[in-house]
């Protein structure tokens, strides 16, 4: 089942042109990481599926309903939390939460309990009852993630959530959103890769705009094979006039002090590498396998665009 | 969201801005009135000038009350709604809020119907004030007069509420929004002399008419009803305005 799907979605800011014909979709109950650089088009996408942005063209549709038609139906569903969440700062963390339970329609005994469920589930228990605005940027954070959740929503929309996080409250909040795995349907922006690689089931990549790669884990793997790094002693090596007629080579990009090659044909690239290098008059001085990571697909399938 | 935007105006003591400023005055004019020749005499007038002042009709201070509201009140007015909309859309509480069940004429009706009590309340005890102390220092006032007068002027205040909201609407800027509601106000309240053919149309001659209540203290509308009428369409078209405003833009 499909919580969330994207096609062709364009959208434009005056003559710049955020959005160009985006296209994915997000499994129910998954955890996808929407990655890409600052300026790719994330939050504009995010603003739009939650219905704070309008779409030029294209088509949008969460937990099924068309967000372009129904925008008032959409927002009973989801749950979002902005790059910058805002608070009313005179309110308490735990006034705000009732505040947006009683948006959802909640009263009572059950709006007390569900604010008391999201405000032990983000931490938040020592502060709660504390005016926001004495609230640090981590704090905040979790603050906007209990007010996402307070509906329990069917598709979590998170824009970068880590963002202004220390090492600690990233930590549990990565953990936090691996546990609502199955539960809803998490869709979180980022351009930290290393935090998309550490909870995601599934991933969207966008650059300038459009989606370079859409994939599960175990999708991904294929553009996962492992690179070779290589490093020479002179300086002004170019690799080009060398690799560019052989079969094998396949792509290479500079990393640092290292070469590395994608390569078409892994076993021949192993040996004949070393070989070629040699036969030039070349002094190799590092040669190794690299497993890419998430970091080095990105790159790589943004590079192959 | 009623609750909440009361909630606001109480913690952030805005709640006590427009109603000091409205009783200001209320109390302040018939104080002048009655000590005006007392004033007059200890000053400095050469030997024998003679100041003949008529003793003071207890409508002429109700009058010059809410002259002063014309002013001192709708700044205060201006003041207090100029960021109502404006300053949460900049800030993005509105977003934050609007991305959940919210009906965006529901967010506006919200805060609307805050202010418009707020100046119903203010001007109400205002004018209690200024009859109390009207009655004490200068001499009797006709009760259904003045609450006539105040009800002829509760229109006009709002009007320039939902002035307000509009431009906190149209705007992201608190500055912005303040200085075309300001704008705005001033421009109708000039109407009259631009455009003579809304000389006893416009909401500047509901003022006149509950000028003329309180200055003569019988309980007329003769006049009214067209810029009642008039002003009572402006405040309903500037909410309705505001309203479709909103659901237009992006947050």
């Amino acid at each position: 089942m499909t919580a969330i799907e994207v096609k062709s979605l364009a959208k434009s800011f005056g003559s710049t042109q955020a959005l160009r014909g985006t296209s994915f979709s997000v499994p129910a109950g998954s955890v996808t990481g929407f990655l890409g650089p600052n300026g790719a088009g994330k939050t504009t996408t995010l603003r739009i599926l939650a219905g704070l942005a309008r779409a030029d063209a294209g088509e949008v549709r969460v937990a099924g309903i068309d967000v372009r038609q129904r925008p008032d139906k959409v927002r009973h569903h989801i749950g979002y939390l902005p790059q910058q969440p805002a608070f009313y700062d005179w309110m308490t963390g735990e006034e705000f939460l009732r505040l947006a339970g009683e948006l959802f329609g909640m009263r009572g005994r059950a709006l007390a309990q569900r604010v008391s469920a999201v405000i032990e589930q983000v931490g938040l228990q020592k502060a709660a009852r504390r005016p926001v605005a004495g609230y640090s940027g981590g704090m905040r954070q979790r603050l906007g993630v209990a007010q996402a959740l307070i509906n329990r929503p069917e598709v979590l929309l998170l824009d970068e959530p880590a963002a202004s996080l220390d090492p600690l409250g990233r930590r549990d909040l990565l953990n936090l959103i691996r546990t609502l795995a199955g539960e809803a349907a998490v869709m979180f922006s980022t351009h930290i890769l290393a935090d998309a690689d550490q909870i995601c089931d599934h991933f969207v990549m966008i650059h300038d705009g459009r989606v370079v790669l859409q994939a599960s884990r175990q999708e991904l793997s294929q553009y996962s094979n492992p690179a070779i790094a290589f490093a020479v002693e002179e300086q002004d090596f170019d690799p080009a006039p060398l690799l560019g007629s052989q079969p094998w080579a396949g792509s290479w990009q500079r990393d640092g002090e290292v070469w590395l090659i994608h390569p078409r044909d892994l076993v021949h690239a192993q040996a004949e590498l070393p070989r070629l290098l040699l036969a030039h008059g070349l002094t190799l001085r590092h040669f190794s396998l690299r497993t890419p990571s998430l970091e080095d697909v990105f790159f790589r399938v943004v590079n192959e665009q | 969201m009623v609750k909440k935007e009361a909630r606001e105006l109480w913690r952030s003591y805005r709640f006590l801005l427009v109603p000091l400023v409205f009783l200001f005055p209320a109390v302040l004019e018939p104080v002048t009135f009655k000590l005006m020749p007392s004033l007059l005499q200890n000053t400095n007038l050469p030997p024998g000038t003679i100041i003949r002042i008529p003793p003071p009709a207890p409508g002429d201070v109700l009058r010059a009350i809410v002259d002063q509201f014309n002013q001192m009140g709708i700044l205060a007015i201006l003041f207090l709604g100029m960021g109502t909309v404006a300053r949460e859309k900049a800030g993005g509480a509105a977003a934050m809020v609007l991305v959940k069940p919210l009906g965006r004429g529901e967010y506006l009706l919200a805060k609307l119907a805050v202010l418009w009590a707020m100046a119903a309340v203010s001007l109400a005890l205002a004018m209690a004030a200024g009859g109390y102390y009207t009655a004490r220092l200068i001499g009797p006032v006709h009760p259904g007069a003045e609450v006539a007068g105040t009800a002829l002027y509760l229109p006009y205040l709002l009007m320039v509420v939902a002035a307000t909201v509009l431009c906190s609407t149209l705007f992201r800027s608190q500055t912005a929004a303040g200085g075309a509601a300001l704008g705005l106000i001033v421009l109708i309240s000039a109407l009259p002399s631009l455009w003579q053919v809304t000389r006893l149309r416009s909401p500047a001659a509901l003022i006149r008419a509950a000028d003329t209540v309180l200055a003569t203290g019988t309980v007329t509308t003769a006049g009214a009803a067209v810029p009642l009428a008039v002003t009572m369409a402006l405040t309903l078209g500037f909410a309705m305005l505001a309203v479709l405003v909103l659901r237009r833009q992006e947050l």
